[in-house]
């Protein structure tokens, strides 16, 4: 079974939304030996990726408004097991993907840590994130790379 | 007092689309829109780039469809490039092409659409989901379905160089090309498919149209409307998702127009509206007479049932004995927006035949992969069925290949109509006088999935919730009432 897999999501060309991929690939460049996937599309669309990895860090932004932007946000996998509606009218949610191929047999991973950066503006085509997103992104890379003993 | 009803689907905070109906001084509907927080300047975003990029950058409009974007993008970069592709590289083009539009209908059928018809309309809020479909067919059928998807999808990863953003497209071919083993290998899996689909069209018989209820639901007025519909049809009028030339039919089911891709800017124009970034396309020699059915309305549907409207059938035979089947029980035109489903299930056994038909001819395994473009790059269209309709791009560039204009028709535009059509007549029928029906959001949500509605381009949401809240607002905006489901 493989180790550690890095799944980052969301849009590189959509300003900070593009975040979670950004710290992925800066994670990528320090630890080479960390598979990453990037992937700008959710639930079923992309979990059967995940499968035969031990654990899964999952990287994504998020707009709570409550905190300024930059800020990192660590959520356990139960937190988001609240519902089992569409998150969107594409697609199921990547938990209850989850749960779904977990069910069916598949290897799912069994550590889930799931990393948020708040961001500000998910709707302005850029490739690059606001500033302080952008200034943010190696101290993040940085810190989940220690928190998770990437090296 | 006139109110208006707000029922808001949300994804992130910022929200992926609103429903907004409003009720008149009676308290009846007056009419219903769907807003969506559309991307403003991917055109601008394009401009400067080698054209070339586009094929990469295209795919990140939308993590739902990107494959669509992926082959419509290459089909432009071939006009641009003024190179026509190798045979092969076209058979491997479609066989690709099928094989996502397989997964990503079977996904949407089980997954999406499932829960209001498998589960059933009436079922509770709890089990209109995944595992309410397996609730009711089988926890081994749901087994099933995921596996072959994957299945399927594996087609995608090894040709395509990657399942979620195909890189595969190059102007005048593809970069991979399939070897004898992996020929086979796909065959069988192409093969199972086929049976695979029989197996769904079972269901979809069995449950639905055995079913007088939901019978009755298809056929009924509240999810009917007659439009025009419009298609790419093949040089014998029958369906074709990766080539041909787009034929538009009236509601009376005559043919209004037939023409190729790159005349698009004859036939569509777009309509705005000031009260949301969509556009709404329409057909420009009928006219824009507002939100309405009729053979006076330039509205028209796109996708699966407007696919099947168009033409004269499908190529192949399981497909086409499943397209009479519906011919049989509907009529023709179909005007019914639940048959979306029925022919979204059609769509897929066509694709799964037609994988099978491309992979018993043994010189898709030949090397003749890609012809070099020779020519300067300067203005082209592409234009291929997607899922959810029409996908449209037109690109420009100077002397160097460098883009000057891009003009994009995504699939759902050309039912952004349509589906405000769609939801203002399913209210009309649950909201009478300031009165709304518990079932509001149940029919709501069932007169807009049909469609298949591809919202925005924000392309992904942290796992979460898609709660729907409904504000009833009165004149001052202010919310008397507010349903919540979450």
């Amino acid at each position: 079974m493989r180790k550690t897999l890095i799944l980052g999501l969301g849009n590189t060309i959509l300003c900070d939304d593009g975040v979670g991929i950004r710290i992925a690939q800066e994670i990528k460049k320090r630890c080479k030996n960390i598979d990453i996937i990037e992937a700008s599309a959710a639930g079923f669309r992309v979990i059967d990726e995940i499968i035969g990895y031990e654990k899964l860090i999952l990287i994504d932004s998020i707009k709570t408004e409550c905190i300024k932007p930059g800020t990192l946000h660590k959520y356990s996998f139960n937190e988001f097991n609240k519902t089992k509606h569409h998150s969107q009218p594409h697609d199921i949610s990547f938990i209850e993907a989850f749960e779904i191929i977990k069910q069916h047999g598949d290897k799912v991973p069994s550590i889930v840590e799931i990393y948020a950066v708040e961001v500000s503006d998910t709707t302005t085509l850029s490739e690059k994130c606001t500033i302080e997103v952008e200034n943010a992104i190696p101290l993040i890379a940085k810190k989940i790379i220690e928190e998770q003993s990437l090296i | 007092m006139a109110k208006i009803i707000s029922i808001n689907p949300i994804t992130r905070l910022e929200g992926h689309g609103k429903i907004e109906i409003f009720l008149d001084d009676a308290g009846n509907v007056s009419n219903a829109y769907l807003q969506v927080p559309e991307l403003k300047g991917f055109e601008q975003f394009c401009v400067g780039r080698p054209v070339e990029e586009l094929a990469r950058i295209t795919t990140r409009i939308c993590g739902v469809c990107p494959t669509a974007h992926h082959m419509c993008s290459t089909k432009a970069l071939d006009a641009v490039c003024n190179v026509k592709p190798t045979a092969t590289a076209l058979k491997l083009r479609r066989f690709i092409y099928d094989a996502f539009m397989a997964e990503d209908h079977l996904l949407h059928f089980f997954f999406l659409g499932g829960p209001d018809f498998v589960v059933g309309p009436d079922a509770p809020p709890g089990e209109r989901n995944i595992l309410g479909v397996i609730g009711k067919v089988g926890v081994e059928i749901g087994k099933k379905v995921i596996d072959m998807r994957r299945r399927i999808r594996s087609i995608i990863t090894h040709l395509g160089g990657r399942v979620i953003h195909p890189v595969c497209g190059l102007p005048g071919g593809v970069s991979k090309g399939l070897d004898e083993d992996h020929r086979l290998a796909f065959h069988k899996i192409a093969k199972e498919s086929v049976e695979f689909s029989k197996f769904c069209l079972q269901i979809f018989n069995d449950i639905v149209l055995k079913n007088d209820t939901y019978l009755d639901l298809i056929v009924g007025d509240i999810f009917k409307h007659e439009t025009y519909y419009m298609g790419q049809v093949d040089a014998n009028n029958k369906v074709d998702l990766y080539d041909g030339m787009i034929r538009v039919i009236d509601p009376t089911g005559k043919e209004y127009a037939k023409f190729a891709g790159k005349d698009y800017l004859d036939h569509i124009i777009e309509h705005v509206e000031p009260w949301t970034y969509m556009k709404f396309p329409y057909l420009k020699n009928v006219g824009w007479k507002g939100f309405e059915d009729g053979i006076n309305s330039g509205v028209y549907r796109v996708a699966p049932l407007a696919r099947l409207n168009v033409s004269d059938g499908m190529k192949t035979p399981l497909a086409q004995a499943e397209y009479e089947k519906m011919v049989a029980t509907l009529g023709k035109p179909f005007h019914h927006t639940l048959a979306f489903h029925w022919a979204r299930l059609i769509e897929v056994m066509y694709v799964c035949e037609e994988m099978v038909q491309l992979l018993e001819d043994k010189s898709i395994t030949n090397p003749d992969i890609r012809n070099l473009p020779k020519e300067a790059p300067t203005e082209g269209v592409g234009v291929i069925e997607a899922p959810r309709g029409t996908l449209i791009h037109h690109y420009k560039t100077d002397e160097n290949g460098l883009t000057t204009n891009v003009n994009l028709i995504v699939a759902t535009l050309g039912n952004s109509a349509a589906i405000s059509m769609s939801i203002a007549k399913a209210a009309k029928n649950l909201i009478k006088n300031g009165v709304v029906n518990d079932g509001l959001l149940n029919m709501v949500e069932m007169a807009f999935r049909p469609y298949d509605p591809c919202l925005a381009c924000a392309t992904h949401s942290l796992p979460g919730k898609m709660p729907l809240i409904v504000n009833i607002r009165d004149r001052n905006r202010e919310i008397i009432k507010s349903i919540k489901r979450d």
